[in-house]
């Protein structure tokens, strides 16, 4: 008893209830701000964390259970003080990538591409700013380039490599280009067989056959007037819309004024099939996703794709189409290039999408990952997880997924087949794309920013109102407008560039790629790009 | 003045003496130990994340921000730059259009549904009030919502055009409605109606029945009672709702990603591109400027808007 009553009093129940209390918060902040779980490696052991939604498995714990795991765990086997952790960090998020690098818990690899914006220049400014690890000696040591393909050896070299010759990343996944995938079978029941040449005035009249009242003739995703601008090489940071400007600050402009007229052609076009036509499946709240989810959804018969999609196995890739229908899959999926522009311009090349590693890795970490890289991806465990995939399903789809390879070896040992057994015609698709042969990029010329630079917001933006919002529109000052926007912004940026040098690289730059138009695609040089070249570009670098 | 301990007999003779003053009580060792015990984790915790990351984001505006690179200081350069950006001042003007819109859709009208329902029957209040205690996951919500909305395949159209024969609507595809659309979730959810109602049930019957005798209509009685009664709780969420509709970013970003044509990019859902872009220092610039907006036109709405009843 206390104070002549019973039991527990009132203050000392408020007591023990904030006394519990103030202890659980103590706790919990004493939790939060407990230092990040780093790798705990014993004596010579090498821990290494992988994030979410990655390319190489964890063996489970009760041991290897897919393909992928099990020649993992092979190379496991062969390098016993390796140790993979699995940690809750999505590595297709680019601002949790930034601040899992800035704050040393980012994973150990991730797409470069995720957070440089997926262009050349951009991956190259982001290892400027320290964001991926330099694995020069390691490249050089594991003698990598002898195990490369041509194709992935050379295409964007500039994403592995730096000008000065530091390597940065490793590649990983063979792009053959954007193109755009549709349901053979009905496109060849609805009259028409498209070939590599085909332009935006074809896709037109096919996808406007294709429409019906549960089908749209094809499904774009919400940026998808991006692709027709592309085709003409104008609008956004297409090449005849971006300008050097060594006299301002941030050395580039955006000039949009130029060839206003091919802008408004390919606009009203698009719009056309939007409005008009009424055949282009997107919306605003749809994601990347949208496009290859409606092709298998079958909501829509034709869809704008990265190549390297065909060849990933699974729903809702298109193989799965193929699997569901019962057919062949060159039977009833057909893919072929983005269309080129009508003045000739193509601008959909085959590209290296590379992996790269964070750079608070320790050299031992390093050296574990490319060692398991070189397993993986180039040698033995690469033909071991192929044919054990192979194997499992008797489907040789499911051996030569993601083809072309990155490596030399294009076949797999153990798997009787190739890659045309596979993929029938569509290697016809793939080979003249990745034929294309590279076009010459500005972050292998001009030095790699260090400075951050405007946002693409602002094209963006009118390229969202110009696909959804109906009615007439007055084009021209929209699109001026982009322009304007842009240029204002980048007035308060400063290159850490200098202007001669800037000039200089720029100069050799558009050089390079007046040679590549001229020799491969000759009739969009002499319409478009040399009086251009020879005008706008050569006022520009004062040439 | 809280009284921990008695006082002592010195104390209790001077409370004798002088009743009305105030008299400073000194409050023993131990309960200056407890007082602190309490207030320590909550003030360690406030301090570490939500003071210092204020205080360095401040500081970063004013440098180069850089992720692994040395930081070098910057000056006014961000501050400038976000300054003299159109976009800036774009994403303000659809803050400011998005705040407005919400607390007059999604502030306004629960004050009355709350009215309304306590005239209601006590069953349909309970049910009603059943409705709103239902969970609702929210990344379900927007997914749901999404879908909805969609115009080629979303439910929405298919009772706009199917039902109603209405023309084929744009819904968040329209630049024009696409802020209504995303408020419109929130009218539905009643929002602090729940809070509304229990401030109406506090309200002694007698001031109604006195101003029943007096001939006062249903509109008199809550301009001049319900209203005025519940200024208090009325003063505490608008504060919270102007701020909350001003920090804006969620459902903007989730459902649009700020277009068609920028047309539902907030000040946050801009500073979230920018932060994707790196631009660490120019973020927390806008962050800064966005922080100072919201203080001002708090400081404005408690000026303006006395908690007092009878004011």
């Amino acid at each position: 008893m206390k104070n002549g009553k019973k039991g527990l009093s009132r203050r000392d129940f408020l007591k023990v209830t904030a006394t519990t209390a103030a202890a659980v918060a103590t706790g919990a902040t004493a939790a939060s701000a407990a230092p990040v779980k780093k790798p705990q490696a014993r004596q010579g052991e090498v821990v290494i964390q992988f994030g979410l939604y990655g390319f190489w498995e964890i063996p489970a714990e009760g041991g290897p259970e897919t393909p992928g795991q099990q020649a993992m765990q092979a190379f496991l086997d062969a390098h016993p003080n390796v140790k993979l952790e699995q940690i809750d960090f999505n590595i297709w998020d680019a601002g949790a990538l930034l601040t899992g690098i800035a704050g040393g818990t980012a994973p150990a690899y991730y797409m470069s591409g995720v957070i440089s914006g997926w262009s050349t220049a951009g991956t190259l400014a982001s290892f400027k700013q320290g964001l991926f690890a330099d694995i020069t000696s390691l490249y050089q040591q594991y003698n990598i380039d002898a195990e490369l393909s041509e194709f992935a050896a050379n295409v964007n070299r500039a994403k592995i490599q730096t000008p000065e010759g530091n390597f940065y990343g490793l590649p990983f996944e063979i792009a053959i280009g954007n193109g755009i995938a549709f349901r053979k079978d009905l496109v060849e029941a609805a009259g028409f067989s498209p070939t590599v040449d085909w332009t935006w005035e074809d896709v037109r009249q096919i996808a406007a056959a294709l429409t019906g009242e549960f089908v749209k003739g094809i499904a774009m995703q919400p940026w998808g007037l991006g692709w027709a601008l592309t085709a003409e090489g104008v609008g956004g940071n297409n090449l005849l819309s971006v300008v050097p400007a060594p006299s301002t600050g941030w050395n580039w402009q955006r000039d949009y004024e130029s060839h206003m007229g091919t802008i408004v052609m390919a606009v009203e076009r698009f719009r056309a099939m939007m409005y008009d036509d009424e055949s282009i499946l997107t919306d605003v709240t749809s994601n990347d996703s949208v496009a290859n989810d409606s092709l298998y959804n079958r909501t829509a018969a034709m869809a704008t794709i990265p190549g390297q999609f065909l060849t990933r196995t699974g729903i809702p890739w298109p193989m799965s189409i193929a699997e569901e229908e019962g057919v062949p899959f060159d039977e009833i999926i057909g893919y072929l290039p983005q269309p080129r522009g009508v003045n000739g311009h193509f601008g959909q090349f085959p590209s290296n999408q590379p992996i790269s590693f964070s750079p608070t890795l320790s050299s031992e970490q390093l050296e574990a990952l490319i060692q398991m890289y070189v397993f993986l991806e180039l040698g033995e465990g690469f033909d071991l997880r192929r044919r054990l995939a192979f194997e499992e399903s008797g489907n040789l789809q499911q051996a030569f997924a993601s083809w072309p390879f990155v490596r030399a070896k294009q076949s797999i040992d153990g798997v009787d087949g190739t890659p045309r057994d596979a993929w029938g015609a569509l290697v016809d698709t793939a080979e003249y794309m990745s034929g294309i042969a590279a076009i010459p990029e500005s972050g292998a010329f001009i030095p790699a920013e260090a400075n951050q630079g405007p946002t693409d917001d602002a094209w963006n933006d009118v390229q969202s109102r110009l696909t959804f919002e109906s009615g007439s529109m007055d084009v021209p000052s929209l699109v001026k407008e982009a322009q304007d926007v842009w240029n204002t912004q980048a007035a308060d940026f400063e290159s850490s560039v200098p202007d001669d040098e800037f000039k200089a690289a720029a100069a050799e730059y558009y050089a390079a790629l007046a040679s590549f138009w001229e020799e491969k695609f000759p009739d969009f040089y002499e319409g478009t790009f040399k009086e251009w070249y020879e005008t706008v570009i050569a006022d520009a670098l004062g040439m | 003045m809280v009284v921990l301990n008695s006082p002592t007999d010195a104390l209790s003779d001077q409370l004798k003496n002088e009743p009305g003053d105030e008299v400073e009580i000194k409050i023993s060792r131990r309960s200056r130990i407890e007082k602190w015990l309490f207030l320590g984790p909550a003030t360690v915790f406030q301090l570490s994340w939500g003071w210092y990351p204020m205080i360095v984001a401040f500081l970063l505006s004013f440098t180069n921000a850089a992720l692994r690179n040395r930081i070098v200081f910057n000056g006014f350069g961000s501050y400038q730059r976000m300054w003299n950006d159109p976009l800036t001042q774009r994403a303000f003007e659809v803050t400011f259009t998005y705040a407005a819109m919400s607390i007059v859709l999604t502030f306004v009208i629960p004050i009355l549904v709350a009215i309304f329902l306590m005239e209601m029957p006590p069953h349909i209040m309970r049910w009603m009030m059943l409705l709103w205690f239902l969970p609702l996951s929210g990344i379900a919500n927007v997914v749901l919502w999404r879908y909805f909305y969609n115009a080629q395949i979303g439910l929405f159209q298919y009772i706009a055009t199917d039902i109603l024969g209405l023309e084929p609507q744009r819904f968040l595809n329209d630049s024009n409605q696409v802020l209504f659309w995303l408020i419109f979730p929130g009218i539905l959810l009643f929002g602090p109606g729940l809070i509304y109602m229990a401030g109406l049930q506090s309200i002694p019957e007698s001031y109604y029945e006195a101003a029943e005798i007096e001939g006062a209509s249903f509109w008199r009685k809550i301009w001049t009672i319900s209203l005025p009664r519940l200024r208090p709780i009325i003063a505490m969420l608008l504060t919270f709702a102007i701020i909350g509709s001003l920090q804006t970013f969620d459902w903007p970003q989730l459902m649009t990603g700020g277009g068609p044509g920028g047309a539902s990019r907030t000040v946050v859902l801009y500073m979230y591109s920018i932060i994707n872009n790196a631009r660490y220092a120019d973020a927390t610039a806008l962050a800064i400027m966005l922080f100072a907006v919201i203080m001002t036109i708090t400081i404005i709405f408690r000026m303006l808007y006395p908690e007092d009843p009878d004011a």
